[in-house]
């Protein structure tokens, strides 16, 4: 009996020690921990641009809005300018510098830079921006209102583009185009500059203003907002989560469809693609809208970046979910847009303030605002 | 948001099986120690788990059929918890000694309504790892599906035996409002066991056994928004993703180690002794095209358990218990994308316990007290969040109940426990008391059928006099003969 149990107290060391033995045979933890993030951030203005010697200033109170694929928040910068941010997740950061100029409040300071890379590993990102005076820019997309109203029939018919002018002379529409790229997916993607030869490419939509690029009969005033209805009606009668739009100052209308809705009160965008037979209806969350001078009307090939006067794209989800597409030079980021049949909409946090960096740019609004901020 | 500590939950503990409990154990304050009950015996299949020992622990055939009711609510919740639920479960659990072997199988079928879930729409938002998915609404799940598994044991040759068993669970969810989240949760797990009878005062076993789980997420809107959920990688950063449809897919597989003995040092004291080993792995993934799945988290856990337990039985009547055992939790996650880690920790568990139960000889009752004393040692290091937690703290359990025979063959049973935790790692609360009473009823009158029954209702309260409580109930008709 003793034998017995002496040779089993044998084994069952043995064997414990093969079980402590398999504890220690777990794959190794990695060595690198996430959320030691570290991002400073000087902001300075040149202030030659009031004074004829060049002086780096500290920005001191700027509202810094930084975004990555985690968050969008607001920090400010302290008396030096500095902006110091501790224990960030690993991601790719893009910041924005606002700042109202001390002196003339149509101005804005504006600094933004893409793509910082914040791994939590690497040694602190430090990173000076200066920011410029922005205003006056002219006619910029203010608000782009494309999910559709609440509702469960698939409504969404009451799209509309608002344009604003921020400069403080008269600007004027005649000949203008306005375009959505939907296509050229097999290439880089539509509003990328295909071949590289300065052109967008990926038209599918194209309607323009009435005239041509230089004549004056279709002004927009400093600060005024301009409504581009999809159909300019009342579309609450319809749907009444949506919005009237009876009051649009002007609307798409293709004259190549039999169907489309025409307010012959509201003077008309045409369309120029013969092809194409619907209305001008743009994507509930993903696409990219761009506005040009007209100078080049020749969309086959491409729109010349430099007849550009404002795009944005937006998509649903962000990077590296969804790719972004249209040439940086126009846009930098994109907008990330409202759930479909929301009715809410995309709006500049500032009217007209275009720094090219959508994400910054733009904010959700619940509800759509058409003609005002 | 409300902040809550360290998020250990039991997620990796909940697959295995977990038949229903002891009538006659619960309402008497569920001892584990010192009591002299059928499924509390000092032997390899009740103490170290091993179904090979069924063989000689089951020796007559009986089907139990029990109806379960089980209810918690309360404030002593975490930010993604729900307000209450309701649990409804039908069990049919049987056992029937063949000429070769014994044979145990079971069927449950649970119903779960859980009411007001924060956001979360994994089944176990807390559940020891960073990934989870959360929706914006408050909305009710209910969690539905069968369980079913089996045990089979037989002698190979004289004195060694062998034992399998096969469990298989399916849950289906289904979130009422807005993200309208359907999850399926399923979950195979099974052990192939030996044991080998050196005499009848030592028995040694062995057990290996795995566990594979899957829990698919799919939040689609039914009307015509898109499903927006926020992946989050640990308390506070998420990231969004949207569509019509948005899936979500959490695995695990596990491997386990055990190895059990018997020993009856000499006649009137035996002495169990157990250690167990199991690592798993549970990757997060989500769909990336139309077939790759994107490995966007990876989690290990590795688990060590030894544990001890004595009987010692100076008179027929009295029954002396002892028990000690270790525990060692750890895990680890990271983010696969950028091989860092994001979330470890390490959950210790010590305790001692001793316990007495005595038989009268005049009256027919059975009294029973025992008290376990220990201490959780916990540590979290979530760096994605840069939060840094530890926690050592002691804890008691009382526990003491008495069953008294009122008529012959009929029982009436009563039992409180009492305890107090410096902390506890399931919700992250500090000095958290619980107080149970349970109460129950064992009718024995018959030849072919036994009838037992308890409730009961307990609560648990932490430093925030935050509560929860539970109400617990449970009948089972035992068959012999079916």
């Amino acid at each position: 009996m003793k034998s017995i149990l002496s040779f089993g107290w044998r084994i069952l060391l043995l064997i414990n020690i093969v079980i402590i033995t398999l504890a220690g045979c777990s794959e190794n933890p990695p060595t690198m921990v996430d959320g030691q993030g570290k991002l400073e951030l000087f902001v300075l203005w040149d202030t030659s641009y009031v004074d004829s010697i060049s002086t780096l200033i500290p920005v001191e109170n700027a509202k810094v809005i930084v975004s990555s694929r985690y968050l969008t928040k607001i920090y400010y910068t302290d008396q030096n300018g500095k902006v110091y941010l501790e224990n960030l997740p690993s991601s790719i950061y893009g910041v924005t510098i606002r700042k109202q100029h001390p002196l003339d409040p149509n101005i804005i300071l504006v600094a933004s830079k893409q793509n910082i890379e914040v791994i939590s590993t690497k040694n602190i990102v430090i990173d000076t921006l200066l920011v410029k005076p922005t205003s006056s820019s002219g006619i910029t997309i203010n608000e782009i209102y494309c999910a559709g109203p609440v509702n469960n029939f698939f409504f969404f018919f009451d799209q509309f583009i608002e344009l604003y002018n921020s400069s403080n002379e008269v600007k004027y529409l005649d000949g203008m185009m306005v375009m959505r790229f939907s296509s050229n997916t097999d290439g880089k993607g539509p509003g990328a500059d295909e071949e590289d030869d300065g052109d967008i490419d990926g038209v599918t939509y194209v309607f323009k203003f009435p005239g041509k690029p230089g004549e004056k009969n279709y002004p927009i005033y400093p600060g005024q907002f301009v409504v581009l209805a999809s159909d300019a009606v009342d579309h609450t009668k319809v749907c009444a989560t949506s919005y009237d739009l009876s009051n649009a100052n002007w609307e798409f209308y293709n004259q190549y469809s039999p169907e489309d809705i025409d307010n012959p009160n509201v003077p008309n965008l045409i369309n120029m693609r013969p092809d194409k037979t619907a209305d001008f209806l743009i994507a509930l969350t993903n696409d990219v809208i761009v506005i040009s001078d007209g100078r080049d009307s020749i969309w086959q090939d491409g729109i010349d970046i430099s007849t550009v006067i404002d795009g944005v794209e937006y998509q649903s989800n962000p990077h590296p979910q969804n790719k972004k597409t249209l040439d940086p030079r126009i846009d930098r980021s994109y907008v990330l847009s409202p759930p479909r049949y929301s009715g809410k909409s995309m709006q500049r946090r500032e009217p007209g303030l275009d720094t090219n960096d959508s994400l910054s740019d733009f904010e959700i609004k619940d509800r759509a605002t058409p003609g005002y901020q | 948001m409300k902040k809550f500590y360290l998020l250990i939950c039991i997620l990796f503990l909940v697959p295995k099986l977990s038949l229903s409990q002891n009538e006659r154990i619960s309402s008497m304050g569920n001892p584990t120690i010192a009591l002299r009950d059928f499924d509390l015996d000092l032997n390899l299949y009740d103490f170290g788990k091993n179904v090979a020992g069924l063989f000689e622990d089951r020796t007559f055939d009986v089907l139990n059929i029990r109806p379960i009711i089980k209810t918690t609510q309360g404030d002593y919740k975490r930010y993604f918890d729900y307000d209450k639920s309701f649990t409804y479960a039908l069990s049919f659990d049987g056992t029937k000694v063949l000429k070769d072997g014994v044979f145990r199988g079971y069927v449950i079928y649970e119903i779960e309504n859980r009411k007001n879930v924060n956001r979360a729409l994994n089944r176990y938002p807390y559940s020891g790892i960073p990934f989870f998915i959360a929706d914006t609404t408050v909305g009710d799940f209910i969690y539905s599906g069968p369980r079913v598994g089996f045990q089979y044991s037989f002698e190979i040759t004289k004195s060694l035996y062998s034992g399998f068993e096969l469990n298989y669970q399916l849950v289906d969810g289904l979130k009422s409002v807005y993200s309208r989240a359907k999850s399926l949760w399923r979950n195979i797990d099974g052990s192939l066991n030996l044991a080998y009878k050196f005499s009848n005062d030592f028995l040694i076993g062995g057990k290996i056994s795995f566990l594979d789980n899957k829990e698919s997420i799919e939040a689609k809107s039914e009307d015509l928004f898109d499903a927006e959920i926020f992946n989050y990688r640990g308390d506070n950063f998420a990231f969004k993703r949207r569509s019509q449809q948005i899936k979500q897919t959490y695995r695990e597989k596990s491997l386990g180690y055990s190895i059990q003995s018997i020993i009856t040092s000499f006649e009137k004291l035996r002495i169990g002794l157990k250690s167990e080993y199991s690592n798993s792995i549970l990757k997060t993934l989500y769909p990336y095209g139309m077939l790759e799945e994107y490995e966007e988290g990876h989690s290990v856990f590795e688990n060590l358990l030894i544990s001890m337990k004595a009987h010692f039985s100076p008179l027929d009547n009295l029954l002396v218990g002892f028990e000690s055992n270790y525990e060692d939790y750890k895990s680890w996650s990271r983010i696969s994308e950028l091989s860092l880690m994001n979330w470890k920790w390490e959950l210790k568990e010590f305790n001692i316990g001793s316990g007495i139960s005595y038989r009268f000889n005049l009256i027919p009752l059975i009294l029973i007290s025992e008290i376990s004393l220990g201490k959780i040692i916990s540590d979290s290091s979530k760096y994605i969040d840069n939060k840094f937690v530890n926690h050592n703290k002691p804890f008691y359990l009382f526990k003491t109940g008495l069953e008294y025979e009122i008529l012959n063959q009929i029982f009436v049973r009563f039992g409180i426990q009492n305890g107090k935790f410096g902390f506890e790692p399931e919700k992250g609360g500090k000095d958290i008391s619980i107080n149970k009473i349970s109460l129950g009823l064992g009718i024995y009158s018959f030849k072919f059928i036994h009838v037992d029954y308890y409730i009961d209702y307990g609560k648990i309260r932490n430093n925030l006099n935050q509560v929860n409580k539970n109400l617990n109930s449970q009948l089972n008709l035992k068959l012999f003969s079916y």
